[in-house]
């Protein structure tokens, strides 16, 4: 007799969803959370502080992160208002390898980073889901995208998307609330590049923010700071939209501050029995029973869970048969070129707006183009208004110098993070340490990753490009990254793969339902599952095969 | 779930992000007890610091030096905004213990620039002192083109370090957050709005240089 009909290991975007839909569908569930508890509304704590009230005004802590937070301090979205949400780096460890440096952005609370994520959301396309098939790195996709099309659906009409219907076949139209407005400026660079460059497309981001009211949440009221947490629930989390959700069925049970750290397995080694975890608060260990198991811990979590469940019968790690567990990790490299603008410098904008523009990737969309490197990438677009923050740092005092820091500047900085596809590659690895373990007697992560040529070609794509946009757009003097400095692998915070899914069991983790080949209760549905990376932002998909698995789970029951 | 209703100064703290009457969900416009205990512990940050690292001289030099960067004029200066005690908490409890030192240093040169002292020389003769020691520093590295979004420029000059605390205590108080600058009115967004001659910047929620440290 189990304890539940179905464990959940994480609370993020995935274990979010799955807590849901199991939930819904009848059953009684247990979500397993390794961070603190963080309440919707009432532990949002620093949402709408002003400035004055942050530690020093909001400036770094520069010894305390050094100390505490050395790996998460260098996200763009850490900062003194919710530096509470990130993982401890000192007293949560992993290692990585020199010279093939991961960094592997964590929250440690519940909701995990459906809180800190930047909300943008893009459908995969077939030519994603063909990639691997196509060109032969990885293994073939086992769902076409007319299979997953009507689970994005399912998701986006739940979550809320805000974006504008282009009609593109490599990246298609979400269930859409009305768009965003644009800046002045973005919609000058539209015109240019319309004329200029009229093979790129120029659109607003897609967002999981709400651009009207929407099942019961409010829609944005463009404050800003989404990263604090939002009381209207205006953008997706697991504590705005999933977990309430949950939670209304009666079936659901909550249980933070609980570390899981192994699952163990039936005689036969084909049925998880039971999830062991540890309570952080106490370190009393526990076990949990449930028919089902749903690993949504992220990627490097979750796989880290199933490398550390080895056994006599899977010595490589539970569901490993395949020897591809920890193996593939992938990212999305980038690049962040600057522009400065003068266009529309008498206009001024109201709100802040949690959204950029985007560029869909256009490289290699057919057969006949011809670049020396693979697949693709696309570029995140984002204005920002020069201010005394940038002209400070000149000579002068009194009462003209105060002056001259009062208005705008008369410039924009226009900015193009280029985020690149990479590829799967079998040395990228996540492993577990032979001695070292964490507090929980967990043997540490150890990262070990690097770009392939392929992503180090397509960087000099991504750069010179750059330089044509900003030159179509305008840009009185632009700014492009050397394409020699892609940023460190797991920065984008858009870790991939360890577990993939794949038709051939010699070859992959999971099946085309995210469940193991080898252990048939036993689902893996964070990014771990990917079998490849596309260049857009991954949590959406996350969502629709984590739906999607949940309704084969019930099925097979 | 606790939803209380907001007293009037938490009103008003929130109300100084939202100038525009669009229609606002009401639990975006309540706090919860937390929040609410939160922003009470959380008032102006320096008053939850104790600083007791400078002596009066060093003080009053502090304090006449950010007066001569940010004076008070037809809007609030430096003083309103309490910038010397912003420079004084930020160099005992921010600065590392190398800056720190380099920093009293300079402080203490520049009280001593003469026999007459700084801080009794007339404002004419302050003025004269403090642009020369910035023509002295002009090959610094701190007044780049853009060099003004890293996190601290620990080589800078004492004169380029002691106007930067300056322009940041003040840019990011509540003076000078709400009565130089204006908060971005919060209920919509509109990308374009004309901006005139009387417009001010709008006053930050974060520092830039603390979003532009993951940039590349």
């Amino acid at each position: 007799m189990s304890d539940f009909d179905a464990i959940v290991v994480g609370s993020g975007v995935s274990g979010g969803w799955a807590a849901k839909e199991l939930t819904e569908q009848g059953l009684k569930v247990l979500v397993l959370e390794r961070g603190k508890q963080v309440e919707h509304q009432k532990d949002y704590t620093t949402e709408h502080t002003p400035v004055w009230q942050l530690p020093y005004s909001g400036l770094p802590n520069r010894v305390q992160d050094a100390r505490e937070h050395p790996i998460q301090s260098q996200t763009y979205a850490f900062n003194e208002s919710n530096k509470h949400f990130w993982n401890n780096d000192r007293l949560n460890p992993y290692i990585q390898t020199e010279g093939a440096e991961f960094s592997w952005r964590r929250a440690d609370i519940v909701g995990g980073r459906s809180l800190l994520w930047n909300r943008q959301v893009y459908r995969w396309s077939q030519l994603d889901f063909d990639a691997n098939k196509n060109d032969g790195h990885g293994v073939p996709w086992p769902v076409s995208y007319d299979e997953i099309a009507p689970w994005y659906s399912y998701v986006e009409k739940f979550i809320g998307v805000s974006g504008q219907a282009e009609g593109l076949d490599h990246l298609p139209d979400s269930e859409f609330l009305p768009p965003m407005d644009m800046f002045g400026l973005e919609k000058t660079i539209q015109g240019r590049l319309s004329r200029k460059l009229p093979k790129l497309n120029f659109t607003i981001g897609r967002t999981a923010t709400l651009t009207r009211p929407h099942n019961g949440r409010a829609a944005c009221h463009y404050c800003g700071p989404c990263d604090r947490g939002c009381s209207g629930g205006s953008y997706f989390s697991s504590q705005s939209s999933t977990l309430p959700a949950a939670k209304a069925t009666g079936r659901l049970t909550l249980i933070s501050d609980q570390v899981v750290t192994h699952l163990l397995h039936n005689e036969a080694g084909t049925k998880v029995t039971a999830v062991a975890a540890v309570d952080t608060k106490t370190g009393g260990a526990k076990l949990y029973t449930a028919k089902l198991v749903f690993l949504c811990a992220s990627t490097v979590g979750s796989t880290q869970i199933l490398l550390n469940s080895k056994s006599k019968l899977h010595p490589d790690g539970l569901a490993n048969g395949s020897k591809a567990l920890g193996r593939y990790l992938m990212d999305h490299p980038k690049l962040t070129h600057t522009g400065i603008m003068i266009d529309n410098a008498a206009q001024y904008y109201q709100g802040n707006r949690p959204n950029g523009c985007y560029i869909p990737r256009f490289r290699n969309l057919n057969k006949q183009e011809n670049h020396d490197f693979l697949r693709g990438y696309g570029y995140q677009a984002n204005v920002l208004r020069a201010d005394w923050q940038f002209d400070f740092n000149r000579k002068g005092f009194g009462a003209d110098y105060k002056e001259s820091l009062r208005q705008p500047g008369p410039f924009w900085i226009w900015a193009l993070t280029g985020f690149q596809e990479s590829l799967p590659n079998s040395d990228n690895t996540i492993s577990l340490h032979p001695n070292k373990t964490d507090r929980f007697g967990v043997p540490l992560v150890v990262s070990k990753f690097n770009w392939s040529e392929n992503e180090k070609k397509m960087a000099n794509d991504n750069a010179s490009y750059a330089g044509k946009i900003f030159r179509a757009a305008g840009a009185i003097q632009y700014n492009v990254a050397d394409p020699g400095s892609l940023s460190v692998g797991g920065s984008s915070i858009h870790e991939m793969g360890t577990a993939r899914m794949g038709d051939d069991p010699q070859s992959s983790v999971l099946n085309k339902f995210n469940r193991s080949h080898e252990v048939e209760n036993l689902y893996v549905t964070d990014g771990a599952f990917m079998a490849s990376s596309s260049c857009v932002n991954p949590s959406l998909s996350y969502m629709a095969f984590t739906a999607r698995a949940c309704e084969h789970a019930i099925k097979n029951l | 779930m606790n939803r209380t209703r907001l007293n009037r100064r938490e009103f008003i703290q929130c109300a100084a992000f939202l100038s525009t009457g669009s229609a606002i969900a009401p639990s975006v416009l309540s706090m919860s007890k937390e929040q609410q205990d939160f922003v009470r512990e959380h008032s102006d940050f320096l008053q939850h610091k104790t600083t007791n690292l400078f002596s009066e001289p060093q003080k009053s030099c502090a304090a006449t030096v950010a007066r001569h960067v940010i004076p008070s004029n037809d809007t609030p200066g430096a003083d309103e905004a309490n910038v010397a005690l912003f420079i004084e908490t930020m160099v005992q409890h921010w600065f590392s213990a190398a800056e720190r030192k380099q920093f009293i240093e300079g402080l203490d040169d520049l009280i001593d620039i003469n026999a007459q002292k700084f801080n009794h020389l007339n404002s004419q003769q302050q003025l004269s002192v403090l642009e020369s020691l910035e023509d002295d520093a002009s090959e610094a590295a701190w007044f780049d083109l853009g060099n003004t979004l890293r996190i601290w420029d620990s080589d800078a000059p004492f004169i380029c370090q002691l106007k930067e605390l300056v322009v940041l205590g003040f840019m990011l108080s509540e003076v000078g957050s709400t009565q130089f600058l204006k908060p971005n009115p919060m209920g919509m967004f509109a990308g374009s709005v004309t901006l005139k001659k009387e417009d001010s910047a709008h006053a930050s929620q974060i520092p830039l240089r603390v979003l532009n440290k993951a940039v590349q």
